[in-house]
């Protein structure tokens, strides 16, 4: 599958005017006539969110399945900032043309370190760019189905996919829902290529095989959740 | 019993204790030595030459005195093959030459009595000569020995009773981890393919790929024991492709296999064995053979062979002195039972392979004493420590196989299979080291037998060790099963014959299920899963016990 990263990028560049920034164009928050105080002109400091969503098949073997986490953000300029997040996401995998991996289930907990790139175009509206490193820590399983028909044969199984230094970029749109509170969408690409290990046990003369393989670990992500935001403004406005 | 020295009476008794498969030898008793028999006085010059087997000599004689049909006959009895121009198929052993190699003037010595090289096992020659030549071309010095070329014999056993296929979970399930990418390809190696053509599509797979060695083409002359081989194969491995082809001669047999290893296949099924062609320690011309396969990564499953009835060992022991073994104290006779027309080979050998200079010499009497065959080869230092004789029993009766020692210079370990269509019924048999030729080869897989019904080891099935010790067969398989083929003729597959393809299936199937094993992993872990039959652990009748695909 091809990476969306470009396409991305231009939608999110036209959708982002250079006076977007609220700091920039000097407009208010529209929340802030609603009577909650808004973040100041320099936006937000960080925030500190959850998401769920779904994976979308993006490597051989891997079918789409859930993901969930959350992620730290801090923002040490206007614009610029870095991100740090955990999440797990849970796959079925059909067995994989390249033979590494069996029928089964894939459990990841991928740690993201990115950096992230925002583009308000108003007081509610953020979009952003991001993008970094992934560290997959992985759990496959064998479907019950085949090691259960295996063990009837007396054969046990055991798979294994080891762990992987990868990739992740992506884009998304915060928005202020609340003084503190944002919801968010995106769409990340979350990738890397690992080792596996097959290992077939006959369990009655004890033979047993082993075979290694390798296995791109790709997903696309579309997320969304909420953020818990820290305004930028805060300290200033509590000295005037 | 006692060949040259019992009453009729004596006799009788030995004959019904025999139909009713007693193989105990009856109890000694008082007689007459050999010398005083009626015996016919035998000479004490060789007949024939020293570079030329006995049974070769005698051919030449019935030819000459009585006929082309007289020699057939003869041919026939003692297991020398004749082509359809009614040519001899002999070995020649060229003569050891330092300067001049004897393997050109030799060829061009066939050619001029107008025979013909077929092939090459290694120095030796293969070739069709005529009857009457035979005699003429053993003259020059660039020949050392010629004798009959070995024959196959199928390792097939016509029973009784109507048995099942086995099938098996794995292939109910349809379970697979890893499966091989590629099809399993297995080699089924035999003496004919009769009939398997009518077979595709349903007792075989769809195609087939075949290759003839035989001057008669892919049937063999009219051989099914092979089709019935590649369907086992093929019921226990549906999915491998075959590759059948087949064979009259040891030079075709070395030629098949070779085809076989360049067709790459993964298993081969051999459900033949040889005599007198080895012994038996796992060195010989066959032998040699399968090594070239097992050599290619090739797993060679092989009957053991149907011998342990008709198989006798011991050491030559003349306890009286006049040159006869001595099978008891008192008996130098091994008696058998034969009917009227029935075919009775026995091949004999001795531990002092390969060129022998103990002679030793093999007689078959009626019970009046009378010599039915023989055979006087020389063993001078440079032939084979071999014997063969056979006839088509004229009446029903008893008759006794004696062996002679002619000239030797200490009492080897004699070695005779009794063949023909009264198996079984010999009085002095020796289970243990029944082994046909190649089963005793290291480094491929002897298949005993056990009937499918009751896992019971069937007597027949040869039994180890192998004359350097080693345990085998390595596992044993069901026989006395259905086969499409021997059904129509009536009767179920029995046999070690029937056994190895099962063996040969078992491994082709798990290897396709189970690609991630290699084919000798596949192969410990049949073992390991055998039902463990016989005494705890590998044992000379069962191996590791009886073939099974899942294990307890």
């Amino acid at each position: 599958m091809g990476t969306p990263f470009p396409t991305l990028m231009l939608i999110l560049t036209l959708l982002a005017p250079a006076s977007a920034f609220p700091g920039e164009s000097g407009q208010e928050p529209a929340v802030a006539g609603a009577g909650a105080p808004g973040p100041t002109r320099e936006g937000t400091r960080g925030h500190v969110g959850f998401f769920g969503g779904v994976s979308t098949s993006g490597s051989d073997g891997l079918e789409s399945g859930a993901v969930f986490g959350g992620n730290a953000a801090f923002f040490f300029l206007k614009r610029f900032g870095i991100e740090a997040g955990v999440h797990r996401r849970s796959l079925d995998v059909v067995a994989t043309s390249s033979n590494a991996l069996s029928g089964g289930s894939l459990d990841s907990t991928i740690i993201t370190g990115s950096v992230v790139v925002r583009f308000p175009v108003s007081a509610r509206v953020t979009p952003y760019v991001v993008g970094g490193v992934a560290y997959f820590s992985n759990k496959f399983e064998v479907a019950p189905a085949v090691s259960s028909e295996l063990a009837a044969l007396n054969f046990e199984v055991a798979e294994e996919v080891e762990s992987a230094l990868g990739f992740n970029f992506g884009g998304g749109v915060d928005f202020l829902v609340a003084r503190r509170f944002a919801a968010f969408g995106e769409v990340r690409y979350v990738g890397a290529a690992t080792d596996t290990r097959a290992e077939l046990r006959d369990t009655i003369s004890g033979v047993s095989a082993e075979i290694t393989g390798s296995q791109d670990l790709n997903g696309l992500e579309f997320r969304v959740g909420v953020r818990f935001v820290f305004p930028r403004g805060e300290r200033k406005a509590t000295k005037s | 019993m006692k060949a040259f020295r019992k009453t009729p009476l004596a006799l009788l008794a030995g004959c019904m204790a025999l139909q009713v498969g007693v193989s105990q030898p009856a109890p000694a008793s008082p007689g007459v030595t050999l010398e005083e028999g009626p015996l016919p006085p035998l000479a004490s010059a060789r007949r024939g030459s020293p570079h030329l087997d006995s049974r070769l000599v005698q051919l030449a004689e019935i030819e000459r005195r009585e006929g082309r049909e007289a020699a057939s006959r003869f041919a026939a009895a003692n297991a020398i093959r004749l082509d359809a121009a009614q040519r001899v198929r002999v070995l020649i052993h060229p003569a050891t030459s330092p300067s001049t190699p004897a393997e050109p003037a030799i060829a061009a010595r066939v050619a001029a009595f107008g025979g013909e090289v077929r092939g090459r096992i290694g120095e030796l020659i293969e070739a069709g000569v005529a009857i009457e030549a035979v005699e003429w071309l053993s003259g020059p010095r660039e020949i050392a020995w010629i004798e009959p070329a070995p024959l196959p014999v199928s390792m097939q056993v016509t029973s009784q009773g109507v048995a099942v296929t086995q099938a098996s979970k794995l292939l109910q399930g349809d379970t697979s981890y890893r499966p091989s990418a590629e099809p399993i390809r297995v080699g089924v190696l035999d003496g004919g393919f009769q009939g398997h053509e009518r077979l595709l599509g349903g007792e075989l797979p769809a195609s087939v790929t075949t290759r003839s060695f035989h001057p008669m083409g892919i049937g063999g002359g009219g051989v099914v024991h092979g089709t019935a081989c590649a369907e086992i194969v093929h019921d226990m491995a549906p999915d491998a492709q075959l590759y059948l082809t087949n064979f009259g001669s040891l030079a075709e047999h070395g030629q098949a296999v070779d085809w076989l290893v360049s067709q790459q296949v993964d298993v081969i099924s051999y459900s033949i064995g040889w005599y007198n062609s080895g012994p038996g320690d796992g060195r010989g011309m066959v032998n040699d053979q399968v090594r070239r396969a097992t050599s290619a990564g090739i797993e060679w499953v092989g009957s053991a062979g149907n011998e342990a009835q008709t198989h006798w060992e011991a050491a030559f022991s003349d306890t009286n002195g006049n040159g006869w073994h001595n099978y008891t104290s008192a008996d130098e006779g091994n008696s058998v039972s034969l009917r009227a027309g029935d075919l009775f080979i026995v091949f004999l050998n001795w531990d002092d392979w390969f060129q022998s200079s103990q002679d030793y010499d093999l007689y078959i009497f009626d019970q009046s004493n009378r010599l039915m065959a023989f055979s006087e080869s020389f063993q001078d230092g440079s032939q084979p420590p071999t014997e063969a004789a056979g006839f088509i029993a004229p009446t029903s009766g008893n008759y006794y196989v004696a062996i002679r020692r002619y000239s030797a210079s200490r009492n080897v370990k004699l070695e005779a299979f009794f063949v023909g269509s009264a198996q079984g019924r010999a009085q002095y048999v020796v289970p243990a080291g029944s082994l046909a030729i190649p089963a005793d080869t290291d480094g491929a897989i002897a298949v005993g037998a056990t009937y499918w019904r009751d896992d019971a080891g069937e007597p027949f099935s040869s039994q180890g060790p192998t004359s350097d010790g080693r345990t085998k067969p390595d596992l044993s398989a069901p026989d006395g099963v259905d086969t499409a083929t021997y059904s129509a003729l009536g009767r179920p597959f029995y046999g070690t014959s029937a056994s190895a393809p099962h063996v040969a299936g078992a491994i082709a199937l798990l290897k396709a299920r189970f690609g991630i094993y290699s084919m000798d992993q596949v192969v410990e872990i049949l073992y390991g899963r055998a039902i463990d039959r016989g005494p705890a652990g590998k044992d000379n009748q069962y191996g590791e016990g009886r073939l099974d695909l899942v294990g307890q």
